[in-house]
C-alpha cells in the first residue's frame, strides 16, 4: 500500500478465544454482542466466565457484522450459534442483531462489564466510544446508578480520532504516545466539534507547528470535554476507562494527570466491556427463563 | 368502536378540520401561547386554531432564521411559509417569549395574513398588571368585533366560557384515567386527546371527550405500562416524542407541558363580569416559565408529579426555550431532593438525533427498573 | 504594504488605560459600598438605573461583568462551570459566565461581583435577563423585582408611543419604587431623582454629540474606543463621573473631527456594527483597521441614549427605554440601522449574532434585506458569541470579513 493510499485510521480486527476451557462442560453458553458504531464486538460467556470473543469494524449493514463478528468469535471453538442458550443485543446498532432475544443499552452493560472487568469497587466508567462518549456511576453490583452521555457531534470520540489519525498520517495505535513526546503541553484546539477541530488542526499544522504538538493539542481539548462529563455526574474512585479509545495512552495518562486519579488497570481488553456486561446480562435472563431465578 | 381515534384522526387531518369549520360561516384565529384567551375568539363566531408545526425538517424557515432558534417556533414559521396556514383570517400573538416575539415579525413580513392582533401578557401579577391585562384583553375584544363584525355580548363571552370550562373538566376526567396503574390512556394517547382540542370546535371535541370517558374502561387495547413518568417540559405538540418513550418501556402519566395539563388545568371563574373573568383567569393560570414567580414555579409540577404517582421524571428541554432551560437546573434538583430519579434531555423538535435520544432514555428506564 | 499600515493604534488619549482607570475603579467602588453595608443591587440593562442612582443603592450591572471575564479570558471557563450545573450551553454566555463566576471565586477578576442584597431586571431586552436572575436571586436569596415593559409591537419611537404603555411603564415605576423604599427602608428623595435625571441627560447629550462627531470622514473614533467608553452610558449615567468624562472624551473627538484626523491611518470603507463585539479580542477592531476599514457607528452606542427631561423622570424613562430596539419588533432595527448607515455614510454593515441571545440573533437576515433594498448598502451576517470564545471561528470569521471587504471595494471601484 503506498503512503499515500495508507489507511491510518484503521485498528486491527481480532479475535482471541481462553485456552483451558471447554464449551461443552459449561451449564449456560452466553453471547453478547455490541454493536457501535465505529467497532463491533462478540463476546460468549461460559456460566458467567469469559471464553472466546471477536473484535472487529462496523460494516454498512449491521446486521452482517453482527452475524461475522458473532461467526468470528465462535470460529474452531465448534460452537454453533443454536448452541447458545441466550443473547443479548447493545450498543448503538442494538436493535439489528438477528439472534438476540433482548436488546439492553450500552450504558447498563458497560457498567455491568466493568464491574466483570475491574471488579467490584468500580463506581466510575467513562466509555470512549465511536460517536459519543458516556460517563457512568455505579454501585457494588455494578448496576448503574447515573449516567451522562456527551452530544453527538463532539470530537472526544473514537470516530474523531481516526479522522485526526489520518489527517496527522499516523497510524491510530500510535497517536496517543505520539502526543505523549512533546515537552510542554500547547494550548488545547478550542473547538469541540469533529468537522471544526479538524479544520483547527489543519490551521496548526499550517502554522508549522509538528504533529506532535497538534496531536497533545487535539487529545487535550478532548479530555478537558470528557472531564467537564466527568464533573459533572460527579467521580468517584475507582475510576475505569472501557472502550477502544482505553487503550490511547495519550487520553488515558493525560485523564490521569488532570484528575489526579489513576483508572485501574485491565485485567482483559476494556473494547470488550459492553460485549460482555451484555453476555452477563444474558445469563442473568436465561437464568430467569428456565426458572433459576 | 374506537373511542381514541376520533382525536388521533383530527390531528392528522387538522388542515381540512379548519377549513370545514371556515365552509360553515366560522372564521378562524391562530394562536401560538397557551395565554391566549381563546374564549373571546369562540365568542367571536370564530375557531381558534393552535398554530403547531411538522417533523420535517424546516428548508424554508432556515433561510430566514440562524440555527440558535427555537425548533418549534422555526418548524410552525416553516409551516406559515410553506403556506399551511393560508387559509387563517386572523392570528393572535402573546407577548411570551423571544423567539416568538421576533420570529413572528419576520412572520409578518414573508406572509400575508388578514388580521394581526397583539397581546402584551405582563410577566408578574400585581394589581397594575392585572388592570393592565384586563385593558389587553379588552382592547383585543374591541378588535375582534370591529374585524369581524360579530358582537361579543356578555352572553357570547359566558356562553364561551361555559364550553371551554366543561373541555377543561372533561380533559381534567381523561387525564384521571392516568391514575390507574397501568394507566387506562397512555401518554400519547393523552396529549393527542389535549392538542386535538386546539384544532376544532370545543363544542365538538366535548362531544367526542365524553364518549371517551364512557368507553375508556372497557377498551380493546389498553396500554401496558411500565415505568410511570412525568414529562416536563415546554411545547411539545405532536405525540412523537412521548411514543418514542412509551415504546420502550416509559408509561407517561403525567406533564406538566404548555400544550398539556398547564393548558387546561384552570378554570375561568363564571360568576362576575366575564371579560374580568377571562382576564384573570389567563394571567393567574398555572404559571408558564415565562411568568415570574420566585421560587414557587414548580408547584404545579410538583403537584403533578404527586397526584399521578410518578417513579422518574424526564425534563425534556427543548433547545433554545431560554425560560424552560433557565428552570430545568433548578427542576432538576427539585425532583432530586424527593428522591426521584430525573433524566435531563435536550431535545430538536424534528427528534434529530432521536437514536441518542432513544438511547439515554432507554438507560435510564433501565436504571430506575432494573435490568431483566 | 500591510506592514506599513499595521503602525501604533491612534487609540484616542481619554480611553487610555481605560480599564484601570474606569473599570477596576468602579468594581472596587462596589466592593466598598458593600462592606459599609450601602444596598448594592444587581441590575440588567435596558433599565432606569437613574432610579437605583438616586436612592444611593449601588447599581451592579453583571452583564458588564461578563463582557470583563471574556477579556480576561476567563469567561470559558466559568461557563463550563455553569454547564456541568445543567444551565446548557445554548444558553446566553453572559448568563453562564456569570453563574459559573460565583462558583470559582479564586479566578474572578476583581474579586467578583459583590453579593447582591436585591436584583432588578426589566422585560424589555429579554427572556434570560430575568431568568438568570430568578435563579441568582434564589441562589442568595435576594429578592427580584421585575420591571414589566408592554412590548413596542408598532416599534413606534418615544414620540409616538401608545399612551397606555406610557402609563403602564409609569405604574411600573412606582411599583418597583415601592419595592426599593421596602427594601431599603428609605424614601425616594424627588429633588435628587431631579438631579440624577439632569445628570443623565446631559451624558446622553455629551454621548450623542460624541456619535454626532464620527459621522465626520475619516471618523475621529472606532468601535474598540466606543465599546469600552460607553460603559458610563450604560452603568451609571447619572453620575458626575460620565459627564467629566464624557466631556473630555467629546472634546477630543471634536478635536480630531474638525482636524481630519481618523482613527486609523486608512479608512476606505465605513462599517456600521449591530449588537456586541467579540468581548474576549476587541484587537478585532485593529485588525479591520489594518484592512483599511473603521467602524463608524455601532447599534449599540445609540440605543441607550434618550434624553431626559428632569422635571418629568418617570415619563422621560419610559421614553427612553420603551423604543429601545430589543422592545420592539424588528422594523425598529431595521429603520436604526439604515438611519445609521445613511446618517453615518456607511459602505457596509456588520451584523454579528449571538449564539445565546435570540434577541440579537432573529432578523439579522431582514435587517441585511432591507438596508440592501433601501441603501444599496451590503451587509455580513457573522455567526458567533460575544463572550463564550467556543463559539467563534476566528479564522473563518477574518476569511469572511476579507471577502465582504473585497466586494465592497469592487463595489466602491465600479459605483
Amino acid at each position: 500500500m503506498s503512503e499515500k493510499s495508507k489507511e491510518f485510521w484503521r485498528w486491527r480486527e481480532y479475535r482471541h478465544t481462553m485456552p483451558n476451557m471447554d464449551w461443552h462442560d459449561a451449564k449456560m453458553v452466553t453471547a453478547g454482542v455490541d454493536i457501535g458504531s465505529v467497532g463491533s464486538k462478540a463476546a460468549v460467556m461460559l456460566d458467567g466466565e469469559l471464553y472466546t470473543y471477536a473484535a472487529m469494524r462496523t460494516g454498512g449493514v449491521s446486521e452482517e457484522t453482527a452475524v461475522k463478528a458473532m461467526n468470528w468469535a465462535i470460529e474452531e471453538t465448534g460452537l454453533k450459534t443454536e448452541d447458545i442458550h441466550y443473547v443479548v443485543g447493545t450498543g448503538y446498532g442494538r436493535v439489528n442483531v438477528p439472534f438476540a432475544k433482548r436488546t439492553i443499552t450500552e450504558i447498563a452493560c458497560h457498567a455491568r462489564g466493568a464491574h466483570y472487568i475491574y471488579g467490584p469497587t468500580v463506581r466510575t466508567v467513562l466509555d470512549i466510544g465511536g460517536q459519543d462518549c458516556k460517563a457512568i456511576r455505579c454501585d457494588e453490583k455494578g448496576k448503574v446508578m447515573s449516567f451522562l452521555m456527551n452530544d453527538k457531534c463532539a470530537a472526544g470520540t473514537g470516530r474523531g480520532l481516526e479522522v485526526f489519525a489520518d489527517l496527522i498520517r499516523t497510524p491510530i495505535e500510535e497517536l496517543g504516545k505520539t502526543s505523549l513526546s512533546v515537552q510542554d503541553e500547547p494550548q488545547p484546539v478550542s473547538n469541540t466539534c469533529v468537522i471544526f477541530a479538524k479544520a483547527e488542526s489543519v490551521a496548526l499544522l499550517r502554522q508549522g507547528w509538528p504533529k506532535e504538538k497538534v496531536s497533545a493539542a487535539y487529545h487535550l481539548a478532548m479530555v478537558n470535554r470528557i472531564i467537564d462529563l466527568l464533573t459533572k455526574v460527579g467521580i468517584e474512585k475507582d475510576f475505569v476507562v472501557t472502550g477502544g479509545v482505553a487503550k490511547n495512552t495519550g487520553i488515558v495518562s493525560r485523564l490521569e494527570r488532570n484528575l489526579k486519579l489513576k483508572p485501574l488497570e485491565p485485567k482483559l481488553d476494556p473494547i470488550l466491556a459492553g460485549a460482555i456486561g451484555s453476555a452477563l446480562f444474558a445469563k442473568a435472563l436465561y437464568e430467569k427463563e428456565i426458572g433459576l431465578r | 368502536m374506537d373511542v381514541l381515534r376520533p382525536f388521533r384522526t383530527l390531528l392528522s387531518i387538522k388542515h381540512d378540520v379548519a377549513r370545514s369549520w371556515q365552509a360553515k360561516g366560522k372564521h378562524l384565529v391562530g394562536w401560538s401561547c397557551a395565554y391566549t384567551p381563546e374564549e373571546l375568539i369562540y365568542a367571536a363566531n370564530s375557531i381558534p386554531i393552535m398554530v403547531s408545526g411538522s417533523l420535517e425538517p424546516s428548508k424554508h424557515a432556515d433561510v430566514y432564521l440562524p440555527i440558535n432558534t427555537c425548533s418549534f417556533v422555526r418548524s410552525c414559521f416553516d409551516s406559515a411559509l410553506k403556506g399551511d396556514y393560508e387559509y387563517l383570517d386572523g392570528l393572535v400573538i402573546s407577548n411570551s417569549c423571544d423567539n416568538r416575539n421576533k420570529i413572528f415579525d419576520l412572520w409578518k413580513h414573508h406572509v400575508k395574513i388578514p388580521y394581526v392582533h397583539f397581546i402584551n401578557t405582563p410577566h408578574t401579577r400585581t394589581e397594575g398588571t392585572h388592570n393592565f391585562f384586563y385593558d389587553e384583553i379588552f382592547r383585543f375584544k374591541t378588535s375582534l368585533q370591529v374585524t369581524f363584525g360579530e358582537k361579543l355580548s356578555d352572553t357570547t363571552l359566558k356562553n364561551a366560557i361555559r364550553i371551554f370550562n366543561e373541555n377543561r373538566l372533561l380533559l381534567k376526567k381523561v387525564y384521571d384515567l392516568r391514575m390507574k396503574d397501568p394507566p387506562l390512556i397512555s401518554g400519547a394517547e393523552a396529549l393527542e386527546i389535549v392538542l386535538s382540542s386546539m384544532v376544532t370546535s370545543k363544542e365538538e371535541h366535548n362531544v367526542l371527550l365524553k364518549r371517551l370517558l364512557a368507553g375508556a374502561s372497557n377498551r380493546a387495547d389498553p396500554p401496558k405500562g411500565g415505568v410511570r413518568l412525568l414529562v416536563s417540559g415546554s411545547v411539545v405538540d405532536n405525540s412523537k416524542p412521548i411514543r418514542i418513550i412509551e415504546a420502550i418501556g416509559g408509561s407517561v402519566v403525567a406533564d406538566d407541558l404548555c400544550t398539556g395539563s398547564k393548558y387546561f388545568w384552570d378554570l375561568v371563574s363564571s360568576h362576575g363580569d366575564p371579560l374580568r373573568a377571562i382576564a384573570k383567569r389567563y394571567l393567574d393560570k398555572v404559571s408558564s416559565s415565562f411568568m415570574l414567580e420566585p421560587g414557587t414555579n414548580f408547584s404545579h409540577t410538583i403537584e403533578m408529579a404527586e397526584r399521578f404517582d410518578v417513579e422518574a421524571v424526564i425534563v425534556f428541554a427543548l433547545k433554545f426555550c431560554d425560560t424552560h432551560m433557565f428552570d430545568a437546573p433548578q427542576l432538576v434538583k427539585e425532583f432530586e431532593a424527593r428522591d426521584l430519579p430525573v433524566l435531563y434531555l435536550e431535545w430538536e423538535h424534528s427528534l434529530s438525533g432521536s437514536a441518542q435520544l432513544k438511547t439515554r432514555i432507554e438507560a435510564f428506564l433501565e436504571m430506575v427498573k432494573g435490568v431483566g | 504594504m500591510v506592514e506599513a499600515k499595521q503602525k501604533r493604534r491612534r487609540r484616542l488619549q481619554a480611553t487610555k488605560g481605560f480599564y484601570k482607570a474606569y473599570i477596576k475603579k468602579f468594581y472596587r467602588d462596589a466592593h466598598k459600598a458593600k462592606a459599609e453595608g450601602k444596598p448594592v443591587a444587581w441590575v440588567a440593562s435596558t433599565f432606569p438605573v437613574e432610579i437605583l442612582q438616586a436612592m444611593d443603592i449601588f447599581p451592579v450591572w453583571p452583564e458588564n461583568y461578563a463582557s470583563l471575564c471574556a477579556a480576561k479570558r476567563v469567561a470559558v471557563k466559568f461557563c463550563e462551570i455553569a454547564e456541568s450545573r445543567n444551565f446548557s450551553k445554548d444558553l446566553c454566555s453572559y448568563a453562564r459566565c456569570v453563574i459559573g463566576s460565583l462558583s470559582d471565586k479564586e479566578n474572578s477578576p476583581e474579586e467578583g461581583l459583590p453579593r447582591p442584597d436585591m436584583l432588578v431586571a426589566s422585560t424589555g431586552a429579554c427572556d434570560t435577563h430575568f431568568k438568570w436572575f430568578q435563579y441568582i436571586g434564589d441562589r442568595f436569596k435576594a429578592p427580584l423585582h421585575l420591571l414589566n415593559m408592554p412590548y413596542n409591537i408598532s416599534g413606534a419611537d418615544s414620540e409616538h408611543l401608545e399612551k397606555a404603555h406610557i402609563e403602564f411603564y409609569i405604574s411600573q415605576l412606582k411599583e418597583l419604587i415601592d419595592f426599593l423604599e421596602e427594601k431599603t427602608d428609605t424614601k425616594l428623595d424627588k429633588k435628587r431623582l431631579k438631579e440624577i435625571t439632569a445628570l443623565s441627560d446631559r451624558t446622553s447629550q455629551l454621548w450623542g454629540e460624541i456619535q454626532h462627531y464620527r459621522k465626520t470622514i475619516p471618523s475621529p473614533m472606532d468601535a474598540r474606543d466606543a465599546f469600552s467608553a460607553v460603559f458610563f452610558l450604560l452603568s451609571i449615567p447619572g453620575s458626575p463621573a460620565a459627564v467629566e468624562f464624557y466631556e473630555r472624551l467629546r472634546n477630543e473627538v471634536k478635536e480630531r473631527a474638525e482636524n481630519k484626523f481618523g482613527a486609523a491611518e486608512t479608512e476606505n470603507y465605513r462599517l456600521v456594527w449591530d449588537n456586541l463585539p467579540p468581548w474576549f479580542d476587541l484587537k478585532f477592531f485593529e485588525y479591520l483597521n489594518t484592512l483599511g476599514a473603521v467602524v463608524v457607528a455601532e447599534t449599540f452606542s445609540h440605543v441607550w441614549m434618550g434624553r431626559l427631561d428632569p422635571s418629568r423622570p418617570f415619563e422621560s424613562f419610559a421614553k427612553k427605554y420603551l423604543p429601545n430596539f430589543a422592545n420592539c419588533s424588528i422594523d425598529r432595527k431595521i429603520h436604526l440601522i439604515q438611519d445609521l448607515a445613511e446618517e453615518f455614510s456607511a459602505d457596509g454593515v456588520i451584523l454579528p449574532t449571538n449564539w445565546g441571545c435570540r434577541m440579537m440573533s432573529i432578523g439579522e437576515t431582514a435587517v441585511k434585506e432591507e438596508v440592501y433594498r433601501k441603501l444599496g448598502v451590503q451587509s455580513l451576517i457573522v455567526n458567533m458569541d460575544s463572550t463564550d470564545r467556543r463559539n467563534y471561528d476566528e479564522a473563518q470569521i477574518k476569511r469572511n470579513m476579507e471577502v465582504f471587504l473585497q466586494v465592497l471595494n469592487e463595489k466602491n471601484q465600479n459605483g
